[in-house]
């Protein structure tokens, strides 16, 4: 029920904001440089934070965040208001990054150097081990740090649809229904999808959990 | 930082989650330790440069499509220009040779029919002063 209300509170704050975003769309269709700087800086942060969470390679996200700005802006010429402009961006986004995600798994991709706890011969998936929790460093920043590495491991092993379905809900709040749009499954499906997704990422950080 | 799945509300939220069918009604967000955890990985965020550089790219961007607009239309232009060109090298010096064609034959029919007439004249005139009786001339009697 509380989600519900929080969902309703998103969805007329998003309505406004959605308003917005379609005049900065016009406006950019009409060369209005300033209206695209507007829209970057407004959407940055979650095209970006989106992405570095979905392929956890920063320098990867911010080539696909460029790209998925470029296509924003090659679009406003032709772009009708049919839907919310956020699920219509990260339509664009979902895109690139399960794109990418095909690429990246038809291609073994050998990074030029292995950062500490990255298992780099797993194939698909960008592989990171978890950190045995038992071996506690003593530092708080360290453990704060080791736990952070195993929460994004956590969710870059989630299959491809649920871990959007995820991310999209926890860090950019979307609703079920803007969910759904940006993933064209039905809200249902959406629900499974998380409801899945919360139970891997549950076992998976069992040992953070049971820790703290 | 504690998770409070040792807690009362945790251990009752744990037990609940491991009786849920996927298409029940969502449990809260906020008393999902799940979801607690999640927020201590926070989102990152794009350095101070990047809507910079996302500008530039799509400037960049524009220009290009602006330039392949540009040849689109020069090349239609182009074509087009050409399609004119041949239908007007094919058509219009058809149109005179036409007519001037269309003129000698009409002459020459016209002398072709001259000299037919011509030709009637003096069968006609060979024929009345050869024999003055004739078919037709007895049948107009």
């Amino acid at each position: 029920m509380k989600d519900e209300i929080r969902d309703e509170a998103v969805k007329r704050a998003a309505d406004d904001s959605d308003a917005h975003d379609k005049l900065l769309m016009t406006r950019m269709s009409r060369g209005d440089e300033e209206a695209l700087r507007e829209l970057i800086e407004k959407h940055q942060g979650a095209v970006y934070g989106t992405i570095s969470k979905m392929l956890g390679d920063p320098v990867e996200a911010q080539d696909l965040a460029q790209q998925v700005f470029v296509r924003v802006y090659r679009a406003a010429g032709s772009y009708r208001a049919t839907a919310q402009f956020k699920t219509w961006m990260f339509t664009i986004v979902r895109n690139l990054v399960f794109n990418e995600h095909r690429r990246r798994s038809r291609a073994t991709l050998v990074p030029l150097y292995a950062p500490e706890n990255e298992n780099t011969g797993t194939g698909g998936s960008v592989g990171y081990e978890l950190p045995d929790t038992a071996n506690k460093t003593p530092g708080e920043d360290a453990l704060r740090q080791e736990m952070m590495k195993a929460i994004d491991a956590a969710i870059l092993a989630l299959p491809e649809q649920q871990r959007l379905a995820i991310v999209l809900r926890r860090y950019d709040e979307f609703s079920y229904e803007q969910i759904a749009g940006i993933l064209k499954t039905s809200v249902p499906a959406t629900k499974s999808l998380l409801f899945r997704a919360r139970e891997t990422l549950r076992e998976t950080l069992r040992g953070y959990l049971e820790d703290k | 930082m504690k998770i409070m799945r040792n807690s009362g509300l945790g251990a009752v939220l744990d037990s609940v989650m491991k009786d849920r069918n996927p298409n029940d009604e969502p449990l809260l967000d906020e008393n999902d330790p799940v979801w607690q955890l999640l927020a201590k990985s926070p989102r990152p965020e794009p350095d101070a440069w990047f809507a910079v550089r996302t500008l530039a790219r799509c400037r960049n961007a524009g220009l290009g499509m602006e330039t392949m607009n540009f040849r689109a239309i020069w090349h239609w232009a182009l074509g087009g220009g050409l399609s004119v060109c041949l239908a007007i090298v094919l058509l219009v010096p058809h149109s005179p040779s036409h007519s001037g064609a269309a003129a000698a034959n009409q002459q020459q029919d016209v002398q072709e029919a001259f000299a037919i007439m011509a030709s009637m004249d003096t069968s006609d005139a060979n024929n009345s002063s050869s024999s003055s009786t004739s078919t037709w001339q007895d049948s107009s009697l």
